[in-house]
C-alpha cells in the first residue's frame, strides 16, 4: 500500500502530494476548482446529482446526530460542540454536518498537513488508520479542539477522508478547564496531540488511550469523545461505500469536484447578487489585562493589539481580505495561526453568504486573505500560546461580517443585514468536586450568547454563537452534577445591549454558589474587559464592557436558611451594599483566577451584542417590550432612546407618553447639534496631540508596532494626520 | 425555485420595517428577487424630500446621489456631504467620549471603561442631528472610511447599465479624503504661522 516503488496510495495510483499539487495547479491555471469548467454531471442529470449530494449530506449529518447519543461527553451532548465532514483525497471539504462549523476547514488544513509532510511514506496511510491532532501548526485552533480524520480507501486507493472535531471540556493544562487564560506559551496549554497516527484497523492504540487517561482531569470525557469522533467518521466512510456502490466510483470522483466548483460559483454569484464592489474598512482592537497572583512571569500583563480589516470586492466578484497592519503576537493565549483564521473566515462565510445549497470548501477557495506573518493573526513564534485564538479571531470576523452588512444594506437586502458580534465569557473551574473527585471543566454556556442587531430585527438574546450557529446553552443540572457548583440564577441584566434602532442581543449573567468543596479554583476571561467592544452600524452603539464577581467568606448559607437567596449578580451586589449579604465582594473588570470554597459566590456576565441605527429612531413599542422583558429600565429608555414611559399601576402595563417622547427626541437632536463640533475642529486639536506624541503609552506602542510592520498602515496614519514621511510615534 | 419578484409595497414595508415577521422570514429563505435594487431605490426616492436621483444608498440616512453630474453624498434631511469618494464622516459634527464621566452618560454607572486606551466617537449629521456612526477607536487612531463603493463598476458590470448620472467624469473608486485633510493642514498651518 505504501508508495516505496513510486506508486502512490491515491486514486489512480498517484501519490497524495501529486494529487494536491495537481489540484492546486488546475485551479491556478483554469480558475475552476480542479479544472472543472463544466458541471457536466449536474447538467446531464440534475436529480441524480442532487440525490448524490443529499446522500453525502445525510451521511455527515446522520453521523453527528447519532454519535451525540451513543458515545459523547457532556460538552458534545449538551452543547453540540462537534462537527463532521467529508473530504476529497486532497483534503477539500465536500459536505459537512451542522455544529461547530468553524472546524470544517480546520480539518481540511489537518489533512493537507498530513499530505504535505509525506505521511504517505512515514508513518504510512493505510485503510483503518486513525489520525488525531489538536496542534495549531497542523490545522488545529487550540488544544481543546481535537480533530480525528480517517482515510477512505476504495479497492486499495485513497478516495477521500472523513473526520470529526469535538471540543474537550478539560485540556489538561496548568489551569483547569479547556482554555487556559494566563498561559504565556503552548507549554502550559494542556495535552498536545501532534498530528499523530493514533490507531489502526479502526481501533485506537492502547498506548494512546492510556496516555489520554492521564492527560487531563476529565479523561473519561475526552476518551468518550475520541470514540464519538471515530464512530462518526466510520459511519461516514461506510455510507460513502454504499454511495459508490449505487453511483459508481467514476461518478463519485467527478461529482465531489463538481459540488465544490458549484459552491465556488454560487458564492461568487451571491457576492454579485448581494453586495456592492468597492472597499470596506474597519478595525478590531484586542485589549486584555492579565494580572493575577498566579500567572507565569512571562505572561504579558497588558495585551493591546490592533487588527486593521480591509475587504476589497472587485467587479469579477472576487473578495480579498487584508489584515496588513496587524500588530505583533505575544506571550499570551490570543495568538492566531492561518488555520485558525481560515476557520474563522469559513464559519463567517457559511453564515452570511454561503449558507444554502451546497455548503463546502468552494466558498473558501473563492476568497483570498492576507495574513501578514509575524503578527497576531499569523504568529511566527513556534511556541506561541493559542488557547484563546477565539479572543482574536471572533471579533475580527465579526467586524468582517459587519462590514459586509453595509453591502447588503446598499443592495436593499435589509433582511440579510446581520452584525455577528460575539460575546464571550469563559468560565474555567476545577479542583475537587462534591464527591471528592478531581474535576476540571469549562462551563460552556457561552455557546449561546448574544448576536448583534439585524437590519430588520433586534439581535438574538442568549441564543447565538458565531462558531456554532446551532447555539445551545445546555442544562444547568449537568454542571451541578459534574462540579461543586449550584446555580442560583441565570438572568438578563437590563441595559446591557448595544443601543440602536435595532438593539443588540441583551447581556445576561449566571450566578453560582460553590458547594461541598474546600479545594476549588475558578478562572474567567471576559471579552472585552473595560472596552466597549466591537462596533455597531449606522449609529448603533457597542454594548457595555465585561465584568465578573466573586464573594468569599459569605453568610449565604444563613440567608438561604431564611429563604433570602440572590438570583442574579446585580442582586448580590445590592445585598452586599445593604449589608444583608456579608462577605468579600470583588467586582472583576479583567480576567481573574481565584481559589474558592463552599459558601463562596461567583458570577459572570455575558456581554450584549452591538446595535444598528440611531437609538432615537427605535420604535417606542419595542421599548415597551424591552421594559416588560427586563432588558431596559425606565431611566435608560429616556436617556438613550428618548422614550418617556410610565408604568400604569391600574392596567399593569407600561405606557408611552408620545408627546413627551417626541419632545425628548427633539431635545436629544438639539443637544447633539450643540455639543458636537465640526470634525475639522477636532482634527486640528488631535493632530497637535498626535504630532507631539501626546497619546497614552499603550496606544503609542500599539500604533508604532503596526506602522513598523506595515508600510500601508504607516502611510495611512501619516496621511490622515498630515504628518511628515518619517513621522513615527 | 424561481426567484420571486415582490410588489413595491412589500419593499416599502421592508424599508419601513413594517412587514410581518412571516413575510420577512419568507424573504430570507427564498431566492433573492432580481429587481430588488431598482424597487428599493424607487421606494427610497419617494421617501426623501429632495429631487436628486439616488444612485446608491450607503446608510440609513445617507445616499450617493447625482447632483449636477457629480456623485455626492446626501442625507435624507437634505444636508450635502460632497464627493462620495471623500469620507463623509470628516464632514460631520463629532462628539468624543473620552472620560468615564462621558461614557456614563450613555452607559449605566456600574460599568467601567479603559478610557486611557479607547474613546467613543459619535458622528452627527450637521443637518438634523441624526447619529450616523459610533466608532470605538484607540485614541489617536484615524477616523475609518468604512465603505467606498465602486459605483461605476457596480452599475456597468453588475447591473449592466450606465451610472444614472450623465455628466459624471469617468473614475473608479478612489479614496480622495486626503484632499480634505491636506486643506485642513494648510489652513491650520497658515493660522498657526
Amino acid at each position: 500500500m505504501a508508495s516505496r516503488e513510486g506508486k502512490g496510495i491515491g486514486y489512480g495510483g498517484r501519490k497524495l502530494k501529486e494529487m494536491l499539487r495537481e489540484s492546486e495547479r488546475l485551479y491556478k491555471e483554469t480558475g475552476y476548482y480542479y479544472g472543472v469548467s463544466e458541471l457536466r454531471l449536474r447538467e446531464e442529470d440534475l436529480l441524480k446529482y442532487e440525490r448524490f449530494h443529499s446522500r453525502l449530506l445525510s451521511a455527515v449529518i446522520g453521523a453527528r446526530e447519532s454519535v451525540k447519543f451513543i458515545a459523547a461527553s457532556p460538552t458534545v451532548r449538551e452543547y453540540g460542540e462537534l462537527v463532521f465532514g467529508l473530504y476529497t483525497p486532497e483534503g477539500d471539504a465536500v459536505a459537512l454536518s451542522t455544529g461547530i462549523m468553524v472546524h470544517v476547514h480546520t480539518m481540511s488544513a489537518f489533512i493537507k498537513y498530513l499530505i504535505e509532510n509525506d505521511y504517505e511514506e512515514n508513518p504510512g496511510i493505510r485503510p483503518g488508520d486513525i489520525f488525531t491532532n489538536n496542534e495549531t501548526w497542523a490545522g488545529g485552533v487550540h488544544t481543546a479542539d481535537v480533530q480525528t480524520v480517517i482515510p477512505i480507501f476504495y479497492k486499495g486507493e485513497l478516495i477521500g477522508w472523513a473526520g470529526g472535531v469535538t471540543h474537550e471540556l478539560e485540556a489538561g493544562a496548568h489551569e483547569h478547564g479547556s482554555m487556559p487564560i494566563f498561559a504565556p506559551e503552548r507549554f502550559s496549554e494542556g495535552h498536545h496531540i501532534s498530528a499523530e497516527k493514533t490507531g489502526e484497523n479502526d481501533e485506537y492504540y492502547k498506548h494512546y488511550i492510556k496516555r489520554l487517561s492521564v492527560a487531563s482531569r476529565m479523561p473519561n470525557a475526552w476518551i468518550l469523545d475520541e470514540k464519538a469522533r471515530l464512530a462518526g467518521s466510520i459511519m461516514i466512510r461506510e455510507e460513502v461505500y454504499k454511495v459508490i456502490e449505487d453511483f459508481g466510483l467514476e461518478y463519485y470522483m467527478r461529482a465531489i469536484r463538481e459540488l465544490i466548483e458549484e459552491n465556488r460559483r454560487n458564492f461568487i454569484a451571491k457576492v454579485k447578487e448581494r453586495l456592492v464592489p468597492g472597499r470596506y474598512k474597519g478595525i478590531n482592537v484586542i485589549s486584555f489585562t492579565l494580572k493575577t497572583a498566579y500567572a507565569h512571569p512571562l505572561t504579558e500583563e497588558k495585551v493591546r493589539s490592533l487588527i486593521p480589516v480591509e475587504i476589497t470586492i472587485d467587479v469579477t466578484g472576487k473578495m480579498h481580505i487584508d489584515f496588513d497592519g496587524a500588530t505583533r503576537p505575544g506571550y499570551h493565549v490570543y495568538n492566531c495561526t492561518p488555520s485558525a483564521m481560515d476557520g474563522g473566515l469559513w464559519v463567517l462565510l457559511s453564515q452570511v453568504l454561503a449558507y444554502d445549497g451546497k455548503v463546502n470548501d468552494g466558498a473558501y477557495i473563492a476568497v483570498t486573505q492576507n495574513l501578514p506573518e509575524g503578527t497576531i493573526v499569523n504568529t511566527d513564534y513556534p511556541y506561541a500560546g493559542t488557547a484563546i485564538t477565539w479572543g482574536t479571531l471572533i471579533p475580527t470576523y465579526a467586524a468582517v461580517g459587519g462590514l459586509l452588512s453595509i453591502g447588503f444594506y446598499a443592495r436593499g437586502f435589509l433582511e440579510e443585514v446581520f452584525l455577528p458580534s460575539a460575546a464571550n465569557s469563559l468560565y474555567n473551574g476545577g479542583g475537587e468536586n462534591q464527591l471528592g473527585e478531581v474535576v476540571g471543566f469549562s462551563v460552556f454556556e457561552m455557546a449561546a450568547n448574544q448576536s448583534g442587531a439585524r437590519g430588520v430585527l433586534d439581535g438574538i438574546d442568549a441564543g447565538y454563537a458565531i462558531w456554532n450557529p446551532e447555539a445551545d446553552q445546555g442544562n444547568v443540572e449537568l454542571w451541578e452534577m459534574l462540579a461543586p457548583i449550584v446555580y442560583l440564577g441565570r438572568r438578563f441584566i437590563p441595559n446591557t445591549h448595544g443601543y440602536g434602532r435595532f438593539r443588540g442581543g441583551n447581556g445576561w449573567a449566571s450566578l453560582w454558589l460553590i458547594w461541598r468543596t474546600q479545594r476549588f479554583n475558578v478562572g474567567c476571561n471576559g471579552h472585552m474587559p473595560t472596552l466597549p467592544y466591537l462596533k455597531g452600524l449606522f449609529g448603533g452603539y457597542p454594548p457595555p464592557s465585561w465584568f465578573g464577581i466573586t464573594v468569599k467568606n459569605t453568610n449565604i448559607l444563613e440567608l438561604i436558611g431564611k429563604g433570602e437567596v440572590p438570583g442574579s449578580i446585580m442582586e448580590v451586589i445590592d445585598m452586599v451594599k445593604e449589608g444583608k449579604l456579608k462577605g468579600d465582594l470583588v467586582i472583576h473588570r479583567t480576567p481573574f483566577w481565584e481559589d474558592v470554597k463552599q459558601g463562596d459566590l461567583m458570577g459572570i456576565y455575558y456581554t450584549g451584542g452591538v446595535g444598528f441605527g440611531d437609538p432615537i429612531e427605535r420604535d417606542p413599542s419595542l421599548i415597551v417590550k424591552d421594559l416588560e422583558n427586563g432588558f431596559l429600565t425606565e431611566e435608560w429608555a429616556e436617556k438613550v432612546y428618548g422614550v418617556i414611559c410610565r408604568y400604569d399601576e391600574k392596567e399593569k402595563k407600561w405606557v408611552v407618553d408620545e408627546k413627551a417622547t417626541d419632545e425628548k427626541r427633539r431635545r436629544i437632536r438639539e443637544e447633539r447639534l450643540s455639543k458636537g463640533v465640526p470634525v475639522k475642529e477636532w482634527w486640528v486639536k488631535e493632530r497637535e496631540k498626535v504630532a507631539a506624541g501626546r497619546l497614552p503609552e499603550d496606544v503609542k506602542e500599539m500604533i508604532r508596532d503596526s506602522m513598523s510592520r506595515s508600510e500601508k498602515m504607516a502611510k495611512e496614519f501619516r496621511e490622515f494626520w498630515q504628518l511628515p514621511e518619517d513621522f513615527t510615534l | 425555485m424561481e426567484a420571486p419578484s415582490y410588489p413595491d409595497d412589500v419593499i416599502k414595508g421592508l424599508v419601513e420595517r413594517k412587514l410581518p415577521w412571516s413575510m420577512v422570514k419568507r424573504m430570507m429563505s427564498a431566492p433573492k428577487d432580481r429587481d430588488r435594487f431598482e424597487k428599493y431605490v424607487k421606494v427610497l426616492q419617494e421617501r426623501v424630500p429632495w429631487k436628486e436621483k439616488i444612485v446608491l444608498p450607503i446608510h440609513e440616512h445617507l445616499f450617493v446621489v447625482c447632483k449636477n453630474g457629480e456623485l455626492i453624498v446626501k442625507a435624507a434631511c437634505g444636508h450635502e456631504f460632497g464627493d462620495y469618494r471623500e469620507n463623509w464622516k470628516l464632514k460631520c459634527l463629532i462628539r468624543v467620549r473620552e472620560t468615564n464621566e462621558d461614557f456614563k452618560e450613555v452607559y449605566p454607572d456600574f460599568f467601567e471603561f479603559d478610557t486611557e486606551f479607547i474613546e467613543l466617537r459619535e458622528f452627527y449629521c450637521p443637518g438634523c442631528g441624526e447619529l450616523l456612526d459610533v466608532e470605538n477607536a484607540p485614541k489617536g487612531y484615524p477616523i475609518t472610511f468604512e465603505f467606498l463603493p465602486d459605483v461605476e463598476g457596480f452599475y456597468k458590470e453588475w447591473l449592466g447599465k450606465p451610472v444614472p448620472c450623465e455628466k459624471k467624469e469617468e473614475s473608479r473608486a478612489e479614496d480622495r479624503s486626503v484632499n480634505i485633510l491636506r486643506k485642513w493642514a494648510e489652513e491650520a498651518e497658515e493660522k498657526g504661522s
